[in-house]
C-alpha cells in the first residue's frame, strides 16, 4: 500500500472515530438533559394535581363515582392551565396502555411512579399516582408525547453523521495531499535508485529535491548522490582493472599459443613426412627456436609472479659499488650494439635489493640498447636528493610515441611486435622493472620523444647512516 | 594451380603454413604485415587468403573490410579463442576461422573446403583412369564404381593429396583411424593390401623400408 494512501487511512479512521465519539457523547448529554427536564416537569406536575386533589377533594362526603368524576373534570381544568400532557384519573381498567403498566400495581396509597414507553414508533412518559377516595383505589395520570425529544435526538445523530463523513473525508484528503507532497521527494529518489538497479549509473538526485524544504530529505538526497559517485568510481575502477586483466589473458594467450603452433606443426610435418635432411635441420631450429621462446616467456611470468608474492631482503650498497658491477656485466651487451656507456652518479650508501636491482637496470640498458642506433650513447645518472636516490637511464634513440608510452609497462605489450620478436622480447621485460621498482617504492617514470630519444628514472631510498 | 596468400606476422607460423600448404600442392605467398598485404591484394589476384587479425600496422579485420568487395575467399588465423572475435570475423563475411594452436590436417581440410565452397577446386580427383569425388564419397575405375569401405576412402584421399612423400606408418594410423597408435602396424598394411588390389595400385602404393609407404605417381 502506498504511504500517502496509508496516511489517509489512518486519519481518517482517526478523525471519525474522536470526533464520533465526542459528538455522540455530547448529543446523547443534550438528550439525557431534555428528557430529564420534561420528566422532572411531567412528574411536578402530577404531584400538583395530587395536591390539588387532596385540597379540593369531598374524601368520605360523596359517592365514589361522583367524587371520581368531579375530581376529573377539576383535574383537566388545570391541566389546561398546566398544559402538560394529558391527565387522566379513573380506575386501573382506564389507565392508558393498561398492558404494559404493570408498575402501577406495585404502588400503595399516595405513591408515584412512573415510566418511558414506545408504542407505534411514539414514545411517552406516564406518571401514575396511586390515589385513595372512599377506601377505593383511583389513578392519577400524567401521560406526555416525548417522541420529539428522540426525534431532535435522531435528527442531530443523522446530521452530525452527515458533518462527520463529510468533514473527515475533506480533512483526511488534506492530510493525504500534505502526505503526497512529502513523500514525492522519496518517491522521486526510489525512482532514481530503480534506474541505478538497472544499471544507468550516470543518474543523480536532480536539484528539485534539494530545494524541498525538508533538510532531513535534502541531506538524504545529497548522501545518496555522494553514494552514487563512489559506487559509480569503484565500478569503473573495476572495469578498468576486467579490462586490463583481459588484455593481459588474450595477449598472454597469444604470446602461449602462436610457439606452441610451431611447435605442434613443425613437428607434424617431421613425423608425417620422410624429409630430406638439409630441410629437416631446418623445421627442427624452428622447434627449438620456439621452445627456447616458450622457456623464455615462463621463465619471466615465474619472475612476475614470485616479485609479486615474496619479500625480499634489503642491503645497504655503495651506489659507486653497484654501477661498477653493472658496467661489468654490461659489456658483452654494449660491444654487441656498439654503444658507449657515459655515467654520471654520485656516491651515496642506499637500502636495494642488489640482484634485482641490476637486473632492472640491466633491462633498461637492454631496451635503450635496441632502440639506439650503433654509436649512440646511452648515460645512466644517480643523483641524491634528500632521502631518494634517483637513478636514471637515457638513450638518444628512436622514442617511443605517446600512444604506447602509457601502456609499455603492461605484461606483453610490444610497440613493435616483429621487431621485439626479433630481438627475442617477450613483452615482459618492463613489467619486470616496473615490479621491481615497486618493491623498491617507486614507480617507473617514462619520458619520451620520437627520434629524440627515451629517458626511464626510478629511486632507491638513501640508507640513514648516510 | 590454386594461389593462396598467407598473412602472418609470426615467421615461424608463417613458414608452417606455406610448408604445409605447398606440400598438399598450392601455390603460397607470404607477407607478414598488413599493409604489405594489401599492396599484394591489390596487384595479384589470389584464389584465398588466410588472414591473422593481431598484425602490425593495419590489423585483420580492416583488411577484411577491405577485401569483402573483391569477393576473395577469407580464413581468418587467430590466437584470439573468444566468440566475440570470431562472430565479428565471420560477420565481416570471412568464410572460416582457425584459432592457434592449429592442427595441419584441419587447416588443410578447412582450406580444401572454403575453396570446393567457393568453386576455386573441383569435387572430383582424377587419378589416371581412377576418379574419385570427395562429396558423394564414390570411387570409380574405367567409368565403374568399385566400393570402398570409410577408411579404405580415407586412406585412398591421404594418398593422393601427398603425393611423391613417404608417410610414416604411425601416422598414417593416427590420420585415419584417429587414435593413438599403439604398435600394430598390421591393420595399416592390411587396408593398404585391399587398396593396391581394389583399384590396380601395386606399383603406385610403395613400401618404403622401416618408414611407411609412398604413393608415386606415374604420369
Amino acid at each position: 500500500m502506498k504511504f500517502s494512501f496509508k496516511i489517509f487511512i489512518i486519519s481518517f479512521f482517526l478523525v471519525i472515530s474522536l470526533l464520533g465519539i465526542g459528538g455522540f457523547l455530547i448529543i446523547n448529554s443534550n438528550f439525557n438533559n431534555e428528557l430529564l427536564i420534561k420528566k422532572d416537569s411531567t412528574i411536578n406536575s402530577n404531584k400538583m394535581l395530587t395536591m390539588i386533589y387532596y385540597s379540593i377533594s369531598l374524601n368520605g362526603m360523596n359517592e365514589y363515582e361522583y367524587e371520581f368524576n368531579m375530581t376529573d373534570y377539576i383535574l383537566k381544568q388545570f391541566q389546561n392551565i398546566s398544559n402538560n400532557g394529558e391527565v387522566f384519573i379513573g380506575e386501573r381498567s382506564n389507565l392508558k396502555f393498561i398492558d404494559n403498566n404493570s408498575f402501577v400495581d406495585e404502588l400503595n396509597y399516595s405513591e408515584q411512579g412512573s415510566q418511558i414507553l414506545k408504542k407505534d414508533e411514539q414514545y411517552f412518559f406516564q406518571v401514575v399516582t396511586k390515589l385513595n377516595i372512599n377506601d377505593r383505589a383511583a389513578y392519577l395520570e400524567n401521560l406526555v408525547n416525548i417522541t420529539d425529544i428522540y426525534e431532535i435526538r435522531n435528527q442531530n445523530y443523522k446530521l452530525y453523521c452527515l458533518f462527520l463523513i463529510v468533514g473527515s473525508l475533506i480533512s483526511s484528503s488534506i492530510i493525504a495531499f500534505f502526505s503526497i507532497y512529502i513523500t514525492n521527494p522519496l518517491k522521486k529518489l526510489q525512482q532514481t535508485t530503480n534506474q541505478i538497479a538497472k544499471g544507468n549509473l550516470d543518474i543523480r538526485n536532480d536539484n528539485s529535491l534539494k530545494t524541498m524544504k525538508s533538510p532531513e530529505l535534502v541531506a538524504l538526497a545529497t548522501d545518496f548522490n555522494h553514494m552514487t559517485d563512489k559506487i559509480e568510481n569503484y565500478i569503473k575502477k573495476l572495469e578498468d582493472y576486467n579490462e586490463r586483466q583481459e588484455d593481459f589473458i588474450s595477449r598472454f594467450t597469444h604470446e602461449l599459443k602462436t610457439p606452441l603452433t610451431s611447435i605442434i606443426g613443425y613437428a607434424d610435418i617431421l613425423r608425417t613426412y620422410d624429409i630430406e635432411p638439409k630441410k629437416r635441420y631446418e623445421l627442427a631450429n624452428y622447434i627449438f627456436k620456439e621452445g627456447k621462446r616458450l622457456e623464455d616467456l615462463s621463465f619471466h611470468l615465474l619472475n612476475l609472479i614470485i616479485l609479486k608474492q615474496d619479500e625480499f631482503p634489503f642491503k645497504e650498497y655503495n651506489s659507486k659499488q653497484l654501477f661498477r658491477e653493472l658496467t661489468q656485466t654490461l659489456a658483452i651487451l654494449l660491444k654487441k650494439y656498439n654503444i658507449k656507456l657515459e655515467l654520471n652518479i654520485e656516491e651515496v650508501t642506499i637500502s636495494i635489493e642488489p640482484i634485482l636491482l641490476k637486473s632492472l637496470l640491466y633491462n633498461l640498458v637492454d631496451n635503450a640498447c635496441k632502440a639506439s642506433d650503433e654509436n649512440n650513447k646511452i648515460i645512466i645518472s644517480g643523483i641524491k636528493k634528500d632521502y631518494l636516490y634517483t637513478i636514471s637511464v637515457q638513450d638518444f634513440g628512436k622514442g617511443i610515441d605517446e600512444e604506447h608510452l602509457k601502456k609499455v609497462t603492461e605484461p606483453f605489450y610490444m610497440v613493435d611486435k616483429s621487431r621485439a620478436r626479433k630481438q627475442g622480447g617477450a613483452g615482459l621485460g618492463l613489467a619486470l622493472c616496473k615490479e621491481i621498482a615497486a618493491l623498491h617504492k617507486s614507480e617507473l617514470l617514462i619520458t619520451s620523444k620520437i627520434n629524440v630519444g627515451t629517458k626511464i628514472s626510478f629511486s632507491v631510498e638513501v640508507s640513514h647512516d648516510n | 594451380m590454386i594461389d593462396i596468400l598467407i598473412v602472418e606476422d609470426e615467421e615461424a607460423i608463417s613458414n608452417l603454413l606455406k610448408i604445409s600448404l605447398t606440400q598438399a600442392g598450392y601455390n603460397c605467398h607470404t607477407t607478414y604485415d598488413g599493409e604489405m598485404a594489401l599492396d599484394k591484394i591489390n596487384q595479384n589476384k589470389y584464389d584465398l587468403i588466410l588472414l591473422d587479425i593481431m598484425l602490425p600496422k593495419i590489423d585483420g579485420f580492416e583488411i577484411m573490410n577491405y577485401i569483402k568487395e573483391l569477393k576473395i575467399p577469407v580464413i581468418f588465423i587467430t590466437a584470439v579463442s573468444n566468440v566475440d572475435n570470431k562472430v565479428k570475423g565471420l560477420k565481416l563475411g570471412a568464410d572460416d576461422y582457425i584459432t592457434k594452436p592449429f592442427d595441419i590436417q584441419e587447416l588443410l581440410a578447412r582450406v580444401e573446403v572454403v575453396l570446393r565452397r567457393n568453386n576455386k577446386t573441383s569435387n572430383k580427383i582424377i587419378y589416371k583412369n581412377i576418379e574419385i569425388d570427395v562429396t558423394s564419397h564414390f570411387v570409380k575405375k574405367d567409368g565403374e564404381i568399385i566400393d570402398l569401405t570409410k577408411k579404405e576412402f580415407d586412406l585412398l584421399l591421404l594418398f593422393l593429396h601427398n603425393r611423391n612423400v613417404a608417410l610414416y606408418r604411425e601416422v598414417i594410423y593416427e590420420r585415419i583411424w584417429g587414435d593413438e597408435f599403439f604398435g600394430d602396424t598390421r591393420t595399416v598394411d592390411l587396408h593398404i593390401q585391399r587398396i593396391r588390389k581394389k583399384l590396380n595400385l601395386e606399383k603406385e602404393i610403395k613400401t618404403v623400408y622401416k618408414i611407411g609407404y609412398r604413393f608415386e605417381a606415374l604420369e
